[in-house]
């Protein structure tokens, strides 16, 4: 909007006029001025403490996830395994693993990777810092809280809203409300014109995240409403919170990291709108078969199929972005991770698609597909965009370049590995147990069998994974401490012979 | 049915309504256009001018006919990017 000088004649302008007019004025003309090495790094150290202390806390909550994981697939092989204590038993682990790694580990890694991007976007530094850390903190004790109560015995018995709603849940609110705010107030301060596409994912999850945490919170639902309500949370918190954080995260790091800007800036706005604007009804087909009203079942339904359009909108873009430079992953560690985030953003969403057709639906649902698919989305495509955001923030954050190429080698082709194993046989096994269990020939207890051996496949990709989650663990105390020895001298990573290919 | 259902859909309009004012707000303030330039936006001053080693000869001479002369790609420099 124009200012019209006239204006000042009529009425002197108040401090929030002048204020905004010297925004307007004083915004950069993308074309024209381009951030130099020392400002970002300047707007870096802004958000530095938040940043830090948030990859600390997830990097233990991963730790710890993983221990409880480990632990509920091993259940599956020996069901007496650990069974002695209450706190033990797969109901309480099992949901405990999931709280662990959704609110804790990704989660709060989410916090830092969004608390260190939106000033690099908006070209000014974090604001309210110490607020961002207070919220980052107070999110941590409230997740702590609520998995010490849940393996307590101590359950609001909804599927991902197991932590209690009297104690834990007001102090994440708390928490992601904080860390918005800081989010909001520095965008609201941005020294650009023009929100790059990033900045729409990150600042539209804040607002999303705390909504439908709250509404899927409130303990007044009862019946079919309540399992209505905490699909429409459950599904949402996958689309509109892990998704859109990560996808800001790639849409930043991918094009940077490849040297070229997106293939389509267009394409990657109708992805973010699509997302945006229709989303929020696919959650219901979670629902299938239950005693739903049968509108809401085809409106989701027919909704999860239009998904198709932003998915593959996000797809295209991605693969174009990158086609012809795949060389480029031989040199950054932190670009594998993510070209795998992405590929499996496309995979995970097309597989979330035809499962909401009923005819698939039928044979998979309450089967070990489903957790096969998870992962997919929640290991395959968030959790390695937050390790490729990691290898890449951290040395920047600390100074100094991550300390081995071997260990960064080595918990790719670990976690790599482990997940392609675990979503191809828990996948296959699930579809099999399915279409047992659709058999009236069959017992139950057929399909039970029949499920066993992908299990074991699963615990011992469990233990690959977990393996590598040891080692990153490791090599990120190692880059923190190497500080209090002498640097020493290593090549960059442009010299390292990348993850898998060997150099020419 | 109906009221077993209100719920849902008064939550999905709180979801869904917001960013049908903040796209009108971007198409008013002119979010929409300029792609190139924001598409661009996220580099740094001559990040874009780096040789890459990956790139094929015809890539390396796209990126010196767009973004101008290219610059050897020095260890230090390339620590900033990679």
């Amino acid at each position: 909007m124009a200012i019209n000088p006239s204006d000042s004649k009529v009425s002197p302008p108040g401090k929030k006029t002048v204020e905004a007019a010297t925004r307007r004025d004083s915004t950069i003309d993308h074309s024209q001025v381009r951030i130099n090495v020392a400002e970002a790094a300047r707007i870096d150290r802004s958000s530095r403490l938040p940043v830090l202390v948030g990859f600390a806390l997830a990097i233990l909550w991963l730790l710890e996830g993983t221990i409880l994981g480990d632990i509920a697939s091993f259940k599956f092989d020996f069901p007496d395994f650990l069974s002695g204590q209450a706190y033990l038993t797969f109901g309480r682990i099992r949901p405990g693993h999931l709280n662990a790694m959704i609110y804790g580990w990704a989660s709060t890694a989410m916090f830092s990777v969004s608390l260190w991007m939106m000033p690099r976007l908006c070209r000014t530094p974090l604001r309210w810092p110490g607020v961002a850390l207070g919220g980052i903190i107070i999110w941590n004790i409230g997740v702590y809280l609520g998995i010490i109560l849940l393996l307590a015995g101590v359950t609001d018995g909804l599927e991902w809203l197991e932590l209690d709603h009297r104690t834990a849940d007001p102090l994440m609110v708390i928490g992601v409300a904080m860390v918005g705010a800081s989010i909001w107030r520095t965008l609201a301060a941005r020294n650009v014109e023009h929100l790059y596409v990033s900045v729409w994912y990150v600042a539209a999850s804040y607002p999303w995240v705390a909504l439908i945490f709250i509404a899927g919170n409130l303990p007044i639902y009862t019946g079919v409403e309540s399992a209505a309500v905490n699909w429409f949370y459950g599904h949402n918190a996958l689309g509109l919170w892990l998704t859109t954080i990560n996808l800001g995260l790639i849409y930043y790091l991918l094009p940077k990291i490849v040297g070229r800007p997106i293939y389509s800036y267009w394409l990657s706005l109708i992805g973010f709108w699509g997302l945006a604007l229709f989303y929020s009804l696919n959650g219901m087909h979670h629902l299938i078969g239950g005693p739903m009203p049968s509108w809401m079942i085809a409106t989701s339904i027919t909704a999860s199929i239009l998904m198709v359009i932003p998915v593959v909108a996000v797809g295209i873009n991605q693969h174009m972005t990158i086609a012809g430079r795949f060389g480029a992953l031989r040199y950054s560690p932190a670009l594998t991770f993510l070209v795998l985030a992405a590929m499996s953003y496309t995979a995970v969403s097309l597989q979330g698609i035809m499962t909401a057709l009923v005819s698939v639906n039928r044979i998979t649902h309450f089967t070990h597909w489903t957790i096969a698919h998870s992962h997919l989305g929640v290991y395959m495509f968030v959790t390695m965009a937050l390790f490729g955001g990691i290898y890449y923030i951290l040395p920047r954050l600390i100074g100094r370049e991550w300390p081995s190429a071997n260990l960064i080698r080595a918990h790719f082709l670990l976690v790599g590995l482990g997940m392609v194993i675990y979503v191809v046989t828990l996948g296959g096994g699930g579809v099999l147990q399915g279409l047992q269990m659709l058999d009236p020939s069959q017992s139950f207890e057929a399909s039970v069998n029949a499920a066993r051996p992908w299990l074991l496949t699963r615990s011992f990709a469990a233990v690959l994974i977990s393996a590598g989650h040891v080692v990153f663990a490791a090599h990120a105390l190692m880059l923190v401490l190497r500080g209090r020895s002498p640097v020493r001298e290593e090549p960059p990573f442009f010299f390292i012979r990348p993850v898998l290919v060997k150099h020419e | 049915m109906f009221a077993n259902s209100i719920t849902v859909i008064i939550l999905s309009l709180l979801v869904g309504l917001p960013p049908l004012i903040f796209m009108a707000w971007g198409l008013r303030t002119g979010q929409f256009e300029n792609l190139d330039e924001t598409s661009e936006s996220i580099f740094e001053e001559e990040e874009l001018r780096y040789l890459r080693p990956w790139e094929k000869p015809a890539q390396v001479s796209e990126r010196a006919r767009t973004y101008g002369a290219l610059l050897p790609a020095s260890r230090e420099g390339w620590k900033k990017w990679l």
